[in-house]
């Protein structure tokens, strides 16, 4: 389908939300300050996207992560909390797991060592781990330089694999 | 090609938790109700933003340089013909009046305005509230207003200041 074109993507919305809820979730729970807060951000995001009359087709996604992201930001905003996204994290470390349904030792580590990253590479490498996105794409969501979405992929790499190797090994 | 990262392949194998089900439900009932009012485009607001603190700050920098001219002009009194009782009244009533010492910004008139682009930077492609893409570029100008006295005095001043745009352009596709 063209990417210009204004009919409804391929699918009910419950398809899109399956092919993209999980992600978005994990995306949303960088910016809230708690499991429910994330969740209002999908709910937010989602609803608002799949009203827009200028969703397109090809890298729609790419309007999800973006649509999320402005959420974030506006509730931020609103509540006035800057750090609140620095603290997300630590906030929900004792009821919240960002993976599987069960976690195990390795994904609790995971998790752990992710919320000690800084906000800025967190993002970025949840957008191009999980969220699969390329470092163009997560320039364009993030209104960044690609240059730059590399740079914070890199260090935020190169923090989790000192953190992690211990364990994953 | 690049061979993949063993590191980063442990991550991938990690799969985010999925959505509780209730948000699935909680996004079905408000995909039923009906769309509240939208805002408007970003587009449309940035630039009425940027209208706004534009005028403001050219109608404050006329004020204050109508006062400034004004104030240096209420120094400066124009001469008046000595007047006589026998002499024809007529000439007196044509002598050159004052200059203006009011001081209102009325008394100065802009004549011309000049804006110069000195800078623009591509600050890549964004998201707009409803979705679409759009390129933001910013441009960086000085505008200079030529403001003219308008009470026979030919006092002129000129007002520069810098201004910041925003364009928002929606592109088709990425």
């Amino acid at each position: 389908m063209s990417a210009h074109a204004h009919s409804h993507p391929s699918g009910t919305w419950q398809t899109w939300f399956d092919a993209y809820g999980r992600k978005l979730l994990l995306y949303a729970r960088q910016w809230a300050t708690s499991s429910a807060g994330a969740e209002d951000l999908v709910q937010e995001a989602f609803v608002r996207f799949w009203r827009s009359p200028h969703r397109a087709d090809h890298e729609a996604h790419l309007q999800l992560f973006a649509m999320v992201r402005r959420a974030g930001l506006d509730h931020v905003r609103a509540a006035s909390r800057r750090m609140a996204r620095e603290q997300s994290a630590a906030a929900d470390a004792d009821t919240l797991t960002w993976f599987a349904p069960v976690p195990d030792e390795r994904d609790a580590a995971v998790q752990a060592a992710l919320q000690q990253l800084p906000f800025e590479q967190r993002e970025v490498v949840v957008l191009k781990i999980w969220g699969e996105l390329t470092f163009e794409q997560i320039a364009r969501t993030l209104d960044i330089p690609a240059n730059t979405a590399a740079s914070r992929y890199r260090y935020a790499l190169e923090a989790l694999r000192r953190a992690l190797t211990p364990t994953l090994s | 090609m690049i061979p993949s990262d063993p590191f980063e392949e442990e991550l991938r194998g990690l799969r985010p938790a999925p959505p509780p089900p209730h948000l699935a439900n909680a996004i079905a009932r408000a995909l039923e109700q009906p769309a509240a009012r939208t805002k408007p485009a970003a587009l449309a607001l940035e630039r009425t933003r940027r209208r706004a603190r534009q005028a403001s700050l050219w109608l404050g920098w006329g004020v204050a340089a109508g006062m400034t001219v004004a104030f240096l002009h209420s120094r400066a009194q124009a001469p008046r013909l000595p007047h006589d009782a026998g002499a024809n009244p007529t000439a007196a009533a044509t002598a050159p009046a004052a200059p203006s010492v009011t001081g209102r910004s009325g008394d100065f008139t802009a004549v011309s305005t000049t804006n110069t682009l000195v800078g623009a930077l591509d600050e890549g492609v964004v998201f707009l509230e409803d979705g679409r893409p759009a390129r933001k570029v910013r441009y960086e100008f000085v505008d200079t207003v030529n403001l003219r006295a308008t009470g026979g005095s030919s006092a002129t001043i000129d007002v520069s200041y810098p201004r910041e745009e925003i364009r928002l352009v929606p592109v088709d596709a990425l």
